[in-house]
């Protein structure tokens, strides 16, 4: 395709400044491209915006039934064997952890490096009496509230612990799903862009991870 | 936009009537089936609904919006690929507030700019419809599709090249 006429469709060039021929060819595109866009719909049909609200909406009432049917009823879960091994390594390394390596974690709200032998742990601990459930979101698992903390004793403290790698990580505690809070004890705080603030820890490996609890 | 960020339904369902038709217009286009494309712009809405908080930049939600549209259809002219079923047996776009319906010679040449459309790869028919219907800079598009000037150039040109023998019932 003629050059200048690339030019003229992409927006860098001005009709008036093309050649006599170029500018008839232009015209003849310029029919086309209007044929293009009036071609087919306009606009998305009647109904599909309420369709859209009430999947919303129905998501939205559905979503706690769904989860705790999903532990509650009986179903098969499939597992890859490699997933279902790394799993299980992960787990024997948490369990076999010594005890006397993990560093207690005294304040309400706080996370805490945990070292054994290179491995970092992280424990996450947030006060929250009045949640039903509490999870840690962070740029560690792109920001997707799935990692549950757990209040096995039912005072209202949730804690987990999480294997991380090395460096500087963002993240935030998720209450009941949708209630995003930072955490009250983290060291450090960087501003997320909507106006709240995402705790940081600073995870520096082996011997040298320290404990961002005060 | 915090309010949209924070979950808030009514919030959402402006959103929702703002971008709507242009992500079903591109939709349609794109598949060339009307109930693909509301079934694409429905999951688009829903995906972003549940995804929220994974939109860093409030003030371009709409481009975030549009950018998952953009990867739906991609999954759905994938998936209809693998299932082998030919564009050919989806039949032209229905008018729907286009093109006057003044006879034969318009719906044929509806159907012919649909066949030359669906002629085109999926990337050069997405890049040539995000510039020429959807009239975005290629700055744009870059921003929206992570893909370089450069290459959404060549995908628009190579689209207008594949395009020209539609030129004729123009002449």
């Amino acid at each position: 395709m003629n050059k200048e006429l690339d030019q003229y469709l992409d927006g860098e060039l001005d009709g008036a400044d093309l050649q006599p021929d170029v500018k008839q060819e232009a015209e003849v595109w310029n029919a086309f491209l209007r044929d293009v866009r009036e071609s087919g719909a306009q606009g998305a049909p009647v109904g599909l915006e309420s369709l859209v609200l009430n999947s919303i909406q129905t998501e939205k009432r559905s979503q706690w039934p769904r989860i705790i049917d999903w532990w509650i009823d009986p179903h098969a879960i499939r597992i890859r064997p490699l997933i279902g091994l790394a799993a299980a390594a992960v787990l024997a390394v948490i369990f076999l952890l010594p005890k006397d390596a993990v560093v207690p974690v005294e304040p309400s709200g706080a996370a805490t490096t945990v070292v054994d032998n290179e491995v970092v742990y992280v424990q996450f601990k947030l006060e929250a009496p009045e949640a039903k459930s509490v999870a840690v979101a962070g740029d560690f698992n792109e920001w997707v509230p799935e990692v549950m903390l757990a209040d096995p004793d039912g005072d209202g403290v949730w804690a987990g612990r999480l294997k991380l790698s090395p460096g500087v990580h963002r993240y935030m505690y998720v209450i009941d799903g949708s209630h995003w809070v930072t955490d009250p004890y983290a060291e450090r705080y960087t501003e997320d862009g909507f106006g709240r603030q995402n705790a940081v820890i600073a995870i520096t490996g082996g011997a040298g991870a320290r404990s961002l609890a005060p | 936009m915090h309010a949209v960020l924070a979950g808030d339904q009514d919030s959402y369902a402006v959103l929702v009537r703002r971008h709507k038709d242009s992500l079903y217009r591109y939709a349609e286009r794109m598949t060339g089936r009307t109930d693909e494309a509301a079934d694409i712009v429905q999951q688009a809405f829903i995906n972003g609904f549940r995804n929220l908080d994974r939109c860093r930049n409030p003030e371009k939600i709409g481009g975030w919006l549009f950018r998952i549209a953009v990867n739906l259809c991609k999954d759905q002219l994938k998936g209809r690929a693998r299932r082998e079923v030919s564009l050919e047996v989806a039949g032209p776009l229905q008018a729907s507030g286009g093109l006057p319906e003044d006879g034969a010679e318009r719906a044929e040449i509806r159907e012919k700019i649909y066949r030359a459309l669906q002629s085109l790869s999926s990337e050069h028919r997405e890049a040539f419809l995000l510039k020429h219907v959807e009239g975005w800079s290629y700055e744009e598009m870059a921003e929206k599709l992570e893909i370089s000037v450069s290459a959404l150039k060549m995908r628009v040109h190579r689209a207008r090249d594949q395009l020209q023998g539609m030129l004729e019932i123009y002449r």
